[in-house]
């Protein structure tokens, strides 16, 4: 086991929501409020490519080949979807180049977390291009796009050369990959069905935001949620019930900074419940990819998606509340049935 | 087995034994050698970092070229250099050798990300080059080499107890095929203290056709003779009690080293000398040793006293020790005392033996092939 399962668990929740902070203040740095859609699509194809790479990195320790096919599947997802919303040629190369980078440091994170080195320094430096573009380039969303991009390639690069020291031929990545892509799918199906069909997606996107202490506490885990699951699950839910709290205390503040239209409050407030059951559901699922079901995650993960991309068709406030109820009752119900971990451990 | 006629030629070859005249000329040579840089053997790792480092500096350079059209807003030319640099990434695939280390790994990323990233991912990969390994990464050791005189000399370093004919046998093959570095490397292993074998690698050595690994061995060469000497020395101390053992130890001993050709020929002479004086008491007070009158043989017939030489062989082979290698030296000194009756007789004695010899890869299969060919004519041809 290489570790680093709740990262890619819980980063798979986390990164995104990085990128669109990060993203969204080069873009009011560079062009103002405009370019949000193009941002959320560019997240949205480095999300679906970069979580099976991550997971390769993860459980196979194979770095350099899937990054490069994911940066590729990504620029080339982001480039297409940007050009079908009718982006220029110019923003949708640009987009494409920024969901590369943004694969890039989804894996990056993951093999330095591996290798245990840090990305501080390499953050920082990355952190600093991306400012100097956004403030020194040409103004428009192209300019934070490439900002954000070159910011991700140069913090992630050193992570990903660590894991590339290794070298490790993958032999057969097919159920990580797998369990990776549905992941990946649980994170965006939401939002990104909303966003394609002009739904409430900043709802569906803004809400995961108080998951963020449970899932940051289930990322910072060495290698496995150390507490046994349920115990853990209890915590988190405790932890993420006053954080849920307060979001509902302060749910009109969205709506007051403009982020979000006030006919979207219920459904806001309905997914922000749900929400509180994702650091749970990204901990179980920890579980079960450090114990390698990965079937069994990827089953899971895949009933998230469904429900989710089903929520937001609907736009059904039940709906979206049951998404993660049901994805976690599945999760705690398929790793109650896993066999005792002194036995999965000493399997190959 | 060894042929003594060959060593002495060898060592006079590559040591000629200064004359008075000849001093300074020496000494001005082995000036002018130590002067001369040696022959370091660079890690192939060190290597795969410079050219990981070359390479990378090579792709940036393209790549600025991709940006720069880029920012000049043309996208489709942009397009047209990137496609090609792409391309050429599948030509170094194979490299030789290969990258190695932190440049090795940002290489190995940068190419990997080169495809979708373009520029980015030439200027991340330099930007990482810059920075370095991060603090804390242990660097793994390199893949297994694929050349299998790497293999090989890998295995030897690891494995202290290689027996002394494995180890000239596969050193001899890297000496023979492996490029300078590993020859260097081979030279290295054989002038371990801890591998005596290497001695008879040594001696190939200093008739190898490249002159550096000749100029290597010849560098080496003083340090083993002292050991060796310095081992005589302390058998010497051991044998004075008078114990059997201890001197058929010093006498096995001075031959090995005498016979070793790594020895200044006077000193081999005076080993050969030492060593007979020791197997003759040894066989005087024990008529029946066998090994001792074999050994006495061999090493008067090295000294060129042919007929006491003869003697002793042929009292060898009357107590049963009849192996090629004793055969061979008593028909040298037959041959050398031009005695062809004696040495057809032998011949005909042994022919069973020397077939199986001849038959062999032996130093003397070749002059036994030749001999046996020749039948029953060449003999009267030589004695006419």
């Amino acid at each position: 086991m290489k570790g680093g399962a709740g990262l890619v668990a819980a980063g798979a929740w986390i990164g995104p929501f990085l990128a669109l902070a990060l993203g969204g203040g080069l873009l009011q740095l560079a062009a103002g409020p405009a370019g949000f859609g193009a941002l959320g699509i560019v997240i949205i194809a480095a999300v679906l490519a970069g979580v099976p790479a991550a997971m390769l990195a993860s459980f196979r320790g194979a770095v350099a080949g899937p990054v490069g096919v994911a940066s590729l599947a990504g620029a080339i997802g982001a480039l297409a979807l940007l050009a079908d919303q009718g982006a220029s040629l110019g923003l949708a190369t640009i987009g494409g180049l920024t969901a590369a980078g943004l694969v890039a440091l989804s894996v990056g994170l993951v093999a330095a977390r591996i290798n245990g080195i840090s990305l501080l320094w390499p953050g920082i430096v990355g952190l600093a291009a991306a400012l100097g573009c956004a403030l020194a380039g040409p103004s428009g969303p192209g300019a934070a796009l490439l900002a954000l991009g070159l910011g991700a390639t140069l913090a992630a690069l050193p992570g990903t050369a660590a894991g590339a020291l290794t070298g490790t031929r993958l032999r057969a990545g097919t159920a990580p990959t797998l369990a990776g892509i549905a992941i990946g799918l649980a994170v965006v199906a939401g939002p990104g069905t909303a966003l394609l069909r002009d739904g409430p997606a900043a709802a569906l996107a803004l809400a995961p935001l108080v998951a963020m202490p449970g899932l940051a506490l289930v990322a910072t885990m060495p290698g496995t949620p150390g507490l046994p699951p349920l115990r853990l699950a209890t915590l988190l839910l405790l932890l993420q019930a006053m954080v849920v709290a307060l979001a509902l205390a302060a749910e009109s503040a969205p709506v007051a900074a403009g982020l979000l239209r006030a006919e979207d409050l219920p459904l806001f407030r309905a997914a922000l419940l749900g929400a509180a059951f994702l650091p749970v559901f990204a901990s179980l699922l920890a579980v079960l990819l450090h114990r390698r079901a990965f079937g069994r995650a990827t089953m899971a993960a895949l009933l998230l998606a469904l429900v989710s991309a089903l929520a937001a068709l609907l736009e059904a406030g039940a709906v979206l509340l049951a998404a993660p109820l049901l994805a976690t009752a599945l999760a705690a119900w398929m790793v109650a049935r896993l066999a005792s971990p002194l036995v999965a451990e000493e399997t190959p | 087995m060894p042929n003594p006629m060959a060593d002495r030629a060898a060592d006079r070859r590559v040591l000629p034994r200064p004359g008075l005249g000849e001093a300074r000329v020496t000494e001005r040579r082995q000036g002018e050698r130590r002067a001369w840089p040696r022959i370091a053997a660079r890690p192939a790792a060190l290597k795969g970092a410079e050219t990981a480092f070359l390479l990378l500096l090579g792709i940036a350079l393209a790549e600025s070229l991709v940006a720069a059209a880029l920012l000049l807003g043309w996208l489709h030319g942009a397009l047209l250099l990137h496609i090609p640099i792409c391309l050429a990434l599948l030509l170094a695939r194979r490299m030789d050798p290969p990258p190695a280390g932190w440049p090795g790994a940002v290489l190995r990323m940068t190419m990997a990300l080169l495809p979708a990233l373009g520029p980015l991912a030439a200027l991340g990969g330099v930007v990482a080059m810059v920075m370095g390994a991060p603090r804390g990464l242990r660097l793994p050791e390199g893949p297994a080499p694929e050349d299998p005189l790497e293999a090989r000399l890998a295995a030897i370093a690891a494995a202290p107890q290689v027996p002394d004919g494995l180890l000239v046998e596969a050193l001899g093959d890297v000496l023979h095929w492996g490029t300078p570095t590993q020859k260097a490397r081979a030279l290295e292993m054989a002038q371990d203290a801890l591998r005596p074998g290497g001695e008879a690698l040594l001696r190939v050595a200093l008739s190898d056709p490249d002159p550096a690994v000749r100029d290597r061995a010849e560098q080496a060469r003083p340090a083993v003779e002292r050991r060796l000497l310095a081992r005589a020395e302390v058998l010497r101390g051991a044998a004075r009690a008078g114990r059997l053992a201890d001197r058929r130890a010093l006498a096995r001993h001075l031959d090995r080293a005498a016979f070793s050709g790594l020895l200044d020929p006077a000193r081999a002479d005076a080993c050969r000398a030492e060593a007979a004086g020791v197997w003759q008491a040894m066989g005087e007070a024990m008529p029946e040793d066998a090994e001792a009158q074999a050994a006495l043989g061999r090493d008067l017939l090295a000294l060129g006293d042919l007929a006491a030489a003869r003697l002793a062989l042929e009292s060898a082979l009357a107590r049963g020790v009849a192996s090629p290698a004793v055969i061979g030296w008593l028909a040298e000194c037959l041959f050398r005392l031009r005695d062809f009756a004696a040495m057809d007789a032998l011949v005909a004695r042994w022919r069973p033996v020397l077939e199986e010899e001849a038959a062999g890869v032996g130093v003397l299969a070749a002059p036994w092939r030749l001999w046996l060919a020749e039948g029953g004519a060449a003999p009267a041809a030589r004695r006419a």
